[in-house]
């Protein structure tokens, strides 16, 4: 095998040889390359990351984090990006990357309950763009549908950032009675058993590969990274998942730990590192796809569809039976020790004998802050929309953008109905999906990113899109109970990206802590870029809402003869709505600044919108967010292909009302449908909430406001047809 | 009244059907496609779940016509001991061991649908309308001209696309073969049965096949 250190620097190597007291030899060296990668280790990370540390969060140290969940039930959940192998290899990146995340869940010993996704892509001008969307999106469609877990939330964009690559991060959520959670802690006197897939050579490497920038130049090395890509088989997952099911529930397993980046060298090295223990393992005993191969390429394959599980000597023959039942390999390849030592035997030679504390955790970083000149530029400008408007058709190209558009022909390629949990699926205008726990506990979840607000502005850009999740939830009912993350970045060792960085994770840490939803998990991508072009810092969040019953749940679109009320103040001239929607649609550009939150304020319309809908004096509410008011009202009226009459301009000239109908500031504003208009007015005058009646609804053919009148089926058509 | 479902590696609507069949009072219990010691004329009915058996690699059910509990199911249909119903995977599976006319292949967009649709349910005097969620790749349903002139011959095509979804044969979703008692169809009634699920006209089909077949047999 072809020697590949390049993410061990000399410094590095220099400072493991002074902790140990000698020299590596090859093998280890290997070992440390990959687990010192920026990918299994968070180098540069790390450091950062401790300020999301969240008490409320239950076993955040483990593959992924949970909130409890009503009484008896944790959910535990977690987002995890497959960029890399997806730009290579987008089929198998992306399936791949549905099957890591699941084992994430799996391994815990949680019943899966759905799959979610993130992906993003340049823009169609450009063949190989569709074509990596193609392939990304049949990925996840083969991959998750044959798992039996139902997709039934996910987000899309196309921006120019990602030309040539493909940004791919999924989501997996599962529950499991707090009694019966499996840890990944081991302890001496275990037997180390592999199950799953056989160990190949594909994705050898990966962990290393996938902390690196691609290069699309160099086509050797494009080749050997396709070998670094891992191969994928639905129909052992879900195998295995029937095995491992029977597995756990006959109580036959100590500690697991899925085979993820790294393969097998992580998953055992973490398993004895946070057990303190040691471990032997013997490499030839793996069972094998082909022969010849190397220790090198068994310990680090990502071989997928395999989980390592540590089991007491006497529940052996059991695991053994299970496996064969349903068809899944098998192999006992090395026990845990006493001795804090990572020993690793190949043909009974000793290849490395390693403290697994080292291992685990060699390197930690800081990072530079600085303000980069771009956002101190870009801040300053402000949008301006020319006066010679063309209303309708801005309108349209607002409604008809890819980024907002319907995106049915994506969703309706995903299974979203399997498990028979499902509640609300994916629908054309997007928005909070809902799977029935139980009785008493009704989950919601919402994904979603803003890169173009996160590249302006790092901090306030993170926390808008944390808000604007946490009102979408609100709109539906559920209170925001967990909160997960991806973040995307490029090259980090560039100052512009770590300071993206760095201020992305203090926003998210902050604005955590003060709306009171913890982090559970995240993942961190790096190195995001190809021929030396930055992606937009993109932070991808999933947030879990909680609700008692379903019947609670409130609707979204509105129906007919509805008076429609704006709860929240309108946009006003003071208000700064960088990195709004329509500016980059209308003119391709990225400007202006972010405005703090206000948390109590969010807060105090969630907690009205629950008494409202308690009282039942509301039927509908879309939250404002992408395409500001305008959008809003067009999703809420979309389903029943409403007209409406009645006022959307209020503080603004009507030939420069952009800023009022499209713009996305920071301030909580919510539409609400309601037939019970008196009631609401006086709740509203009561409690000194800002309030405006924007109009009503009706089943007549126009969509008119401000004495200006528009065919809405022209808007409609704009918006439906891909 | 007892209901085998059964599982092949690979079958994922197991739980489910499972779910759904015991909320509607059935009593519920689950095959697998190996084992030794089941004796199926203990059940009123066989259900195939959905899913992907043995990967559905090759094509869709090809595979798991080769397992043992075939074997045992054709001996359970000569015997006219209950009724057989294929859901999804269990229809592929059902056309692939020739125990319904014809083939379920890939959709004609050649992409996995996943969604909501409208059917026709037509049998003798029943005529329902039925919104049920359908998710599969290969549900585009084709026969040849001997097996169409036996479908239409004995009445089989009992439910109906309102729509082309897939490309199928005029409009087939599911046939029934009333002389062996046998059911196949691509979309999923189990998956409408809940009060919380988007509909519940698979109650609808069931009480169908409950009045229809299962008191009869």
């Amino acid at each position: 095998m072809k020697k590949n250190i390049y993410t061990l620097t000399k410094k590095e190597y220099k400072t493991i040889v002074k902790r140990l007291g000698r020299e590596l030899n090859d093998f280890e060296i290997l070992i440390f390359a990959s687990m010192t990668s920026e990918h299994c280790s968070y180098k540069h990370s790390k450091r950062y990351l401790k300020k999301l540390k969240n008490k409320n969060v239950i076993m955040q140290d483990q593959n992924a984090g949970a909130v409890k969940f009503g009484n008896n039930n944790y959910i535990f959940f977690k987002l995890e990006s497959h960029n890399h192998p997806s730009a290579v290899s987008p089929y198998e990146g992306a399936a791949t990357g549905i099957g890591g995340i699941v084992r994430d869940i799996l391994t815990l010993n949680c019943k899966c309950l759905l799959l979610g996704n993130s992906i993003k892509f340049g823009n169609f001008d450009n063949k190989k763009n569709e074509n990596l969307f193609n392939e990304v999106v049949r990925g996840i469609s083969t991959y998750g549908n044959s798992i039996g877990i139902p997709t039934v939330c996910g987000e899309t964009q196309f921006l120019d950032c990602y030309n040539n690559y493909a940004i791919v991060n999924v989501l997996a959520l599962g529950v499991v009675n707090p009694n019966d959670v499996i840890l990944s802690n081991a302890k001496p006197g275990l037997k180390v058993v592999i199950l799953g897939s056989t160990t190949g050579s594909d994705g050898v490497n990966g962990a290393t590969f996938a902390s690196k920038s691609l290069n699309d130049d160099i086509n050797d090395e494009q080749k050997n990274d396709k070998l670094s890509v891992q191969i994928s088989d639905p129909f052992m997952k879900r195998k295995l998942i029937m095995g491992l099911k029977e597995i756990f529930d006959k109580k036959l397993v100590y500690a697991s730990q899925d085979c993820g980046a790294a393969g097998i060298l992580s998953s055992t090295s973490e398993l004895v590192s946070k057990g303190h223990c040691g471990v032997n393992l013997y490499l030839d005993k793996v069972h094998l796809r082909q022969d010849e191969l190397s220790p090198q390429e068994i310990i680090l394959s990502e071989s997928q569809e395999r989980m390592v599980i540590l089991v007491e000597d006497y529940n052996i023959n059991q695991v053994l039976s299970i496996a064969k039942k349903h068809e899944i390999g098998v192999s006992i390849f090395g026990e845990t020790i006493k001795d804090k030592k990572y020993n690793v035997y190949f043909n009974n030679e000793l290849l490395a004998s390693l403290p697994p504390n080292i291992l685990t955790n060699a390197f930690e970083y800081r990072l530079k802050v600085k303000k980069p000149k771009y956002i101190k530029i870009l801040e300053k400008i402000k949008f301006e929309h020319n006066n010679n408007l063309d209303l309708e058709y801005d309108i349209c190209k607002i409604l008809s953008h890819p980024n907002f558009k319907n995106k049915s022909h994506i969703f309706e390629q995903f299974d979203s109905t399997v498990g028979n949990k499902t509640i609300i699926g994916p629908s054309m205008c997007g928005g909070v999906s809902s799977i029935y726990i139980d009785k008493d506990n009704i989950l919601g979840v919402s994904i979603d990113s803003n890169p173009q607000k996160v590249y302006l502005s790092p901090k306030n850009g993170v926390e808008l899109s944390f808000i604007e999740s946490y009102r979408k939830l609100v709109a539906r009912g559920f209170n925001p109970v967990g909160v997960t993350n991806c973040l995307n970045f490029a090259n980090i060792e560039n100052e512009d990206i770590s300071y993206q960085f760095v201020k992305s994770v203090e926003g998210l840490a902050n604005i955590s802590k003060k709306m009171n939803v913890p982090v559970v998990s995240g993942n961190v991508s790096m190195y995001n870029e190809t021929n030396n072009k930055s992606i937009f810092p993109t932070v991808v969040l999933a947030m879990v809402g909680h609700l008692d019953n379903y019947k609670s749940i409130i609707n979204n679109s509105f129906s007919e003869k509805e008076t429609i009320f704006l709860l929240g103040k309108p946009i006003d001239e003071k208000m700064n709505i960088g990195g709004s929607f329509y500016q980059y649609v209308l003119q391709d550009k990225v400007v202006g600044k972010i405005d703090n939150i206000n948390y109590k304020e969010e807060v105090l319309y969630r907690d009205i919108i629950f008494d409202l809908n308690k009282k039942n004096i509301i039927n509908a509410i879309s939250p404002i967010h992408t395409g500001g008011l305008f959008a809003a009202l067009f999703k809420g009226l979309f389903k029943n292909k409403l007209g409406f009459k009645g006022t959307l301009i209020f503080n603004f000239p009507q030939n420069d009302c952009y800023k009022e109908l499209f713009g996305e500031a920071s301030n909580p504003r919510y539409l609400i449908s309601t037939t019970k208009q008196n009631e609401l007015k006086e709740i509203f005058d009561k409690n000194s909430i800002d309030y405006k009646i924007l109009g009503v609804t009706n089943v007549n053919g126009t969509i008119s406001f401000n004495e200006m009148t528009f065919d809405k089926n022209s808007f409609y058509k704009a918006f439906r047809d891909t | 009244m007892k209901v085998g479902i059964v599982v092949f590696p690979g079958t994922n609507c197991e739980e489910d059907t499972y779910r759904a069949l015991k909320f509607l009072g059935f009593n519920c219990s689950y095959i697998f496609h190996n084992e030794d010691i089941v004796n199926l004329f203990d059940y009123r009915m066989i259900i195939l779940a959905g899913g992907f058996s043995f990967g559905d690699y090759i094509a869709s059910g090809r595979l798991a016509k080769f397992s043992p509990i075939i074997c045992k199911i054709k001996e359970y249909i000569e015997n006219k001991a209950g009724l057989v119903l294929g859901i999804c995977n269990g229809f592929q599976i059902l056309c692939e061991a020739n125990l319904l006319p014809g083939v379920l292949t890939f959709n004609n967009n050649n992409k996995f649908i996943s969604k909501s649709v409208n059917l026709k349910l037509n049998y003798k005097t029943w005529d329902l309308n039925l919104n049920l969620p359908i998710a599969h790749f290969e549900g585009n349903f084709y026969a040849n001209k001997n097996d169409f002139k036996i479908i239409k011959e004995k009445k089989m095509d009992f439910l109906k696309y309102n729509q082309n979804i897939n490309g199928s044969m005029d409009f087939i979703a599911g046939l029934y073969d009333n002389n062996n008692c046998i059911i196949g169809l691509m979309p999923h009634p189990e998956r409408a049965i809940f009060e919380y699920s988007k509909s519940q006209d698979g109650r609808l089909f069931f009480e169908f096949i409950k009045e229809n077949i299962l008191l009869k047999i």
